[in-house]
């Protein structure tokens, strides 16, 4: 299998080229076609404002000259319907050169119009190829282009350059704080005053981004003394307060680069600046917000989520559960937020719930099998499955008639794993009245998941004449799928 | 007549021109909004550790469906490389669609398969599948084979998403090189859904020839040597960091491509699959899907990865990259029609008043006007004389500004990803560019009208690919070397 699909866009930018040129010869006319870089191009805008009377023609001796400017006063005069004046200033150009058959030609191109329904986009006055503008911007187009074209190589080659440097330089300069630092941290030296080298770097605005870098890497990996020590010259080099700074910023990248800061140093009373950017619609910015809460607020970890209002992402609530298993944090109960108004923190309470198998919350889920939201309701059903609540069984059986399909499927799945002998006649009856196959396939699944008892059901079943089980149960009984 | 011609000749001066001018207004807005939304992505994406998704239990499953073809050569590698993608919840279907090599041996005798008890639901409607292989080594517990008989790439996506059991299905081509963090990257946009539903995301691919290439990775990215990839490599480069960027940010993106893509499978599944009418399948599932959406008036998103994470060999000979463009003109009129109820129809939002009246005026029509155009000039130069100062005029203004579009490209290229770390690959991608409008341009018009007219004699089928094929250089044993191997053949529905 082969070809990775079509490349679009900016494929044909070249079709400009015949346009363009297909447009202007068009609107000339052979030998005759006036040239937008011939002279006279003050009669070019507008023939009636420089001249409106024969007399400005015939000032010009030559002839093929006032044959050309009569033509295109013609032209004009017959875009802009002026169909008279514009016979008029044909049969002028026929008196100058009696041999030129393009005047006869158009008068009667225009008899002839005339005497035709009109098209209103017909009527639509337009002549790029008079319009000296339009040269002007062709050749401005080519010059910036060509400007832009040797300025980005340049640019390009440079930035090149550039990158390899700045790249070295800060891998040599982060081992080298990191060194510094932790002779800092393990060394003999006094805790109360900063070494010279160290305030030196922060002195310098470049080295000082730098240096916080790698304090921010090192605290993760510390703690007792030793992050306190780090803590507290990050206190003395007045590097909070640059952190602060940068979490009250009207960027949002700068924001995090300071919640990050302020979290990973543990800066307590920093709460409310976090707090604000909770409700932001940035999902990154509202993301890093929430973790940091998470590791700052001791009392109530999780408590943003009883105020938030925007829907809380898979990709956020994965990034909250990453945060309480990497960081070893104390587990709430996550049943607190099964009655939330934000349906999307119902979700990840649930899940929570299921990943913390905090089984005592499951009649809180279980109500949750009459929530309006489907989702909510098919998650319940994952959970009190994955749980294997027996006390749901009923519940789950007596909801099935009424659930949409993909939540029915869910239940026989959920009923499978709680494996509860008392529903085989109900995943039975599912196989044997179900239409749909999906549904029948997980009746059978679920029957065999129960070990013994359910596999003599289903062996009954393959023996029934009643209807052709065999390939769905042999699908179901064969272990390697 | 004369009536008749007055009106042509309007259209001809005055459309043309106006049609013209909007192509070149819309690639520079196109060019600019992707820069801005390329800033902002990756800007955001510095701040995202996509290990965290590796051992989430949140994480949706993803089933990741190959379709192969005759593929005995590779397919071994291939799979294996695909089996070690990183991510924890993922299941890999390989189609095999009625190969007429070994492939089906190959893979069994490598991977230890045999033919299980499956009960096949035909959920989408495909060609008979003859049966249903798993390992017997546990090692490869993820592994599905299917062998069906030959329908072609579409169809045997239709079989692999009828086994699927999980939530996403990733559609790739069998023999391209997906970066080991791929699926983590393309699972994300589904992860940060909120009141839309994504339902489809695609990656962008990158071209492979002249490549490194070792264990089924890539290992060191080098320009093709031969001028007719490496300008195809400025194509992608234009195409995928300027204009798909572009557009889906504008919700107006019709097309992921069928290299990689990502996909919600119920909502594949209620849309009826791919279809198998056309030949331009990827495009048209979007497009199916999209209108399918939005008739049931559900908000939903397609979204777009700039990251590279596809790595495929494109044609590197005329004749094979004729048959391919010629494919692609005829998959984007098939698509364009079947859904022509969608053009300027305020229901589909974006997707009908800016996206689909696009890939009609621009990708469509553009290379016919421009056909008839330059033809209409050719005789009009043969018979009368054109005003050649300013035929000169604009024939600069349209060559600077095209070559500088690509140099804008070449800079995306370098401030996001800047895959090409030589220099020398920087110059010679740029001198490429100085040449595509002569050497590479007139090529594609013309594959482009043949394309459609064989669309109007009811041309089917994707004709025969032959590649060159990378993939020797991983087989085990064998010593890394650089991507010029032997001629193979490679056809998922011959003509």
């Amino acid at each position: 299998m082969k070809e990775s699909g079509h490349i679009p866009a900016i494929n044909f930018i070249y079709a400009i080229i015949p346009a363009l040129i297909l447009f202007f010869i068009m609107t000339g006319d052979g030998n005759a076609t006036p040239s937008a870089f011939e002279d006279d191009t003050s009669l070019v805008a507008n023939p009636f404002e420089v001249a409106d009377s024969l007399a400005a023609v015939y000032r010009v001796t030559d002839p093929a000259t006032s044959y050309r400017m009569l033509i295109n006063r013609a032209e004009w005069a017959e875009m802009q319907r002026n169909y008279d004046k514009a016979i008029g200033f044909y049969e002028q150009a026929f008196v100058i050169r009696p041999h030129e058959q393009l005047p006869r030609k158009r008068i009667k191109n225009i008899e002839t119009k005339r005497g035709q329904p009109e098209i209103w986009f017909l009527l639509i006055p337009v002549d790029f190829e008079k319009s000296t503008a339009l040269i002007q911007i062709l050749v401005l187009v080519i010059i910036y282009s060509i400007i832009s074209m040797i300025i980005l190589l340049v640019f390009i080659l440079m930035h090149r350059n550039k990158l390899q440097i700045q790249d070295r330089q800060r891998q040599e300069l982060k081992e080298k704080y990191q060194a510094l630092l932790m002779d800092y941290l393990f060394g003999e030296e006094d805790d109360s005053q900063v070494p010279e080298r160290i305030e030196k770097i922060a002195g310098n605005d470049f080295k000082r981004v730098l240096l916080m870098e790698e304090m921010r890497d090192l605290i993760v990996n510390l703690s007792g003394d030793a992050a306190e020590k780090l803590r507290g010259l990050y206190y003395r080099l007045s590097l909070d307060v640059d952190s602060r700074i940068k979490a009250q910023s009207r960027k949002w990248h700068v924001k995090i680069k300071g919640f990050r800061e302020l979290a990973f140093m543990n800066i307590k009373d920093a709460n409310n600046e976090i707090i604000k950017s909770l409700h932001s619609s940035n999902s990154i910015l509202r993301m890093e917000a929430q973790l940091a809460l998470v590791r700052l607020n001791d009392h109530d970890r999780f408590g943003f989520l009883d105020h938030l209002q925007r829907p809380f992402t898979p990709w956020e609530q994965l990034n909250v559960h990453e945060m309480i298993v990497g960081y070893d944090l104390e587990v709430p109960r996550f049943e607190r937020w099964l009655d939330s108004a934000n349906h999307t923190v119902v979700l990840f309470a649930l899940r929570m719930i299921r990943v913390f198998n905090q089984k005592g919350s499951w009649q809180k889920v279980a109500d949750l099998l009459d929530n309006e939201d489907e989702e909510i309701r098919r998650t319940a059903i994952i959970v009190l499955g994955q749980l294997h609540i027996k006390e749901a069984v009923h519940s789950l059986k007596h909801h099935y008639k009424n659930e949409i399909y993909e939540n029915q499927l869910e239940i026989i799945i959920a009923l499978g794993r709680i494996g509860e002998e008392r529903t085989i006649n109900f995943l039975v009856m599912v196989i044997d009245k179900e239409e749909d196959v999906q549904l029948q396939i997980a009746a059978a699944r679920a029957l065999r998941d129960m070990g013994e008892s359910g596999e003599r059901a289903l062996e009954k079943l393959m023996g029934s004449d009643y209807k052709n089980y065999k390939i769905i149960i042999r699908h179901v009984l064969d272990k390697r799928i | 007549m004369e009536y008749i011609f007055n009106i042509i000749g309007w259209f001809l001066r005055n459309m043309v021109l106006i049609i013209t001018l909007s192509i070149f207004t819309a690639y520079v807005l196109l060019a600019i909004f992707s820069a801005l939304t390329l800033r902002i992505y990756l800007r955001k994406n510095s701040y995202i550790d996509y290990n965290s998704i590796i051992l989430a239990p949140l994480t949706p499953s993803i089933s990741v469906i190959a379709p192969a073809f005759n593929e005995s050569n590779t397919i071994v590698e291939n799979v294996r490389a695909l089996l070690s993608l990183y991510y924890n919840n993922f299941d890999v279907i390989v189609v095999n669609d009625g190969s007429t090599d070994n492939s089906l041996e190959k893979i069994i005798e490598a991977y230890d398969l045999e033919k299980v008890n499956y009960f096949f639901d035909y959920r989408i409607p495909c060609q008979r599948i003859r049966g249903v292989y798993k390992s017997k080594n546990r090692s490869f517990y993820n592994l599905t084979v299917i062998d069906k008989i030959n329908g072609g790439k579409a169809d045997a996506l239709n079989a692999g998403i009828n086994v699927s059991h999980k939530q996403l299905i990733c559609s790739i081509d069998v023999d391209s090189i997906m970066e080991p963090d791929a699926l983590l990257k393309m699972v994300k946009p589904f992860l940060e859904e909120t009141d839309k539903k994504v339902i489809g995301t695609g990656g962008v691919v990158r071209i492979a020839n002249s490549c490194d290439i070792q264990g089924g990775q890539i290992r060191e990215v080098h320009l093709p040597k031969k001028f007719l990839a490496r300008v195809q490599v400025l194509e992608y480069t234009r195409a995928f960091l300027m204009g798909r960027m572009a557009w889906a940010k504008l919700d107006g993106l019709l097309l992921i491509s069928g290299a990689l893509g990502m996909f919600d499978r119920e909502t594949v599944i209620k849309c009826g699959g791919y279809s198998i009418k056309t030949v331009g399948e990827d495009m048209e599932l979007v497009v199916r899907m999209r209108r399918y959406m939005a008739e049931k008036g559900e908000p939903y998103e397609v979204t777009y990865i700039p990251d590279p994470l596809c790595w495929t060999e494109v044609p590197s000979t005329l004749k094979v990259l004729a048959r391919q463009r010629n494919r692609w003109t005829r998959g984007t009129v098939e698509t364009l029609f079947e859904h022509k109820n969608i053009f300027f129809r305020r229901k589909y939002g974006k997707f009908g008043m800016l996206g689909y009246p696009y890939w009609f005026f621009f990708e469509w029509l553009a290379p016919i006007i421009e056909f008839f155009a330059l033809t209409f000039f050719i005789i009009y130069a043969i018979v009368s004389s054109p005003n050649w100062p300013f035929v000169l005029l604009l024939f600069g203004f349209v060559y600077t500004f095209a070559v500088s579009l690509s140099v804008w490209a070449v800079l995306f290229e370098e401030m996001t990803f800047h895959k090409y770390e030589r220099k020398r690959d920087v110059l010679k991608l740029i001198g490429t560019a100085f040449l595509e409008p002569f050497l590479f341009h007139p090529l594609t018009v013309a594959w482009a009208i043949k394309g459609n007219f064989d669309y109007l004699r009811g041309k089917k089928g994707w004709g025969k690919m032959d590649r060159e094929g990378f993939w020797n250089s991983t087989m085990p044993g064998k010593k890394k070397r650089k991507f010029r191997g032997k001629k193979k053949e490679d056809s998922s529905k011959i003509d």
